[in-house]
């Protein structure tokens, strides 16, 4: 239902005489101590780290650091050991699967 | 020098009592705007301390320019704006977070917001108003808010706003005609 001019007038004259509004007692001593809360060790640390650009700085070191381990590793060494096929005889009886599989087989 | 000026330049020495002093005259007033902008009162409360820190803790960044009081309704809209900003961007995420089944409060219908300070015939028309100018964009909302809550003038809001006592004209022009059209729907 649309408001009639009137009742929008109305409306937005409600703020006419309007009184501030308090705040509660003891103000400064909360300022207060907030103040120390924000000065100490702890308080600087967080409030450092809460600053959007080195959260970001933090992040990306993070993901540049990533980025490094996986492009620089050396290869050789993230290569895995690949089973071969065993040619002659004795290399048939180093292979402990084979052993294991006799010894199932028995 | 005035009596505002000795207090500054008392703060500046790091003073405690002229900070006393300070936080005493102008809790209110840093208080109502903060409330009348953030619409509740425990975040309003929250906000008028932490103007008072950065009061504190960049009084020798003040210049002496402006009045105390203009500084001082400059942060606690900037702040307050800031919160409000975060506030929808938590709500923004919370939905998200609601959507893939996480357990995330989401708030469909604030609940009306009564001025303490409203004449009591008028809580109902106020609170309807106040959901109206929510709606109203940043800088429209500020001009209004500080105009017609804070009792300031076109030239204080300039001041405030740091622009022109014309672009305050227009823009209250430009936020009633917007509340008029919000408040035919």
């Amino acid at each position: 239902m649309k408001r009639s001019t009137t009742d929008i007038e109305k409306i937005l004259n409600s703020l006419d005489g309007i009184v501030q509004a308090e705040a509660r007692p003891f103000m400064f001593t909360r300022v207060m101590a907030r103040l120390q809360e924000e000065n100490s060790f702890s308080g600087k640390v967080v409030n450092f780290l809460k600053r959007p650009a080195i959260a970001a700085a933090c992040l990306l070191a993070v993901l540049l650091g990533n980025a490094y381990t996986v492009f620089k590793a050396d290869p050789a060494a993230q290569e895995t050991p690949q089973a071969s096929i065993p040619s002659t005889v004795s290399d048939v009886l180093q292979n402990d699967n084979y052993i294991l599989a006799v010894n199932d087989v028995n | 020098m005035t009596s505002e000026e000795l207090l500054i330049e008392q703060l500046k020495q790091g003073d405690g009592a002229a900070f006393k002093t300070i936080v005493d005259t102008y809790q209110n007033m840093v208080y109502n705007a903060c409330l009348s902008i953030v619409k509740n009162e425990e975040d309003a409360e929250d906000l008028a301390q932490e103007v008072f820190v950065q009061v504190y803790q960049s009084i020798k960044s003040f210049k002496g320019e402006s009045k105390l009081s203009t500084w001082l309704y400059r942060i606690a809209t900037t702040k307050s704006l800031d919160h409000e900003r975060k506030k929808k961007r938590k709500k923004r995420f919370g939905f998200v977070k609601s959507i893939f089944g996480e357990d995330a409060q989401v708030e469909v219908n604030p609940p009306d917001f009564h001025h303490p300070g409203v004449v009591l015939d008028q809580k109902e028309n106020a609170a309807i108003l106040f959901k109206a100018i929510d709606k109203l964009p940043d800088n429209q909302r500020i001009a209004f808010i500080l105009n017609k809550i804070e009792g300031l003038s076109y030239q204080e809001i300039s001041e405030v706003m740091q622009t022109t006592i014309s672009a305050i004209e227009s823009l209250l022009h430009r936020a009633k005609n917007n509340l008029r059209k919000i408040l035919e729907q």
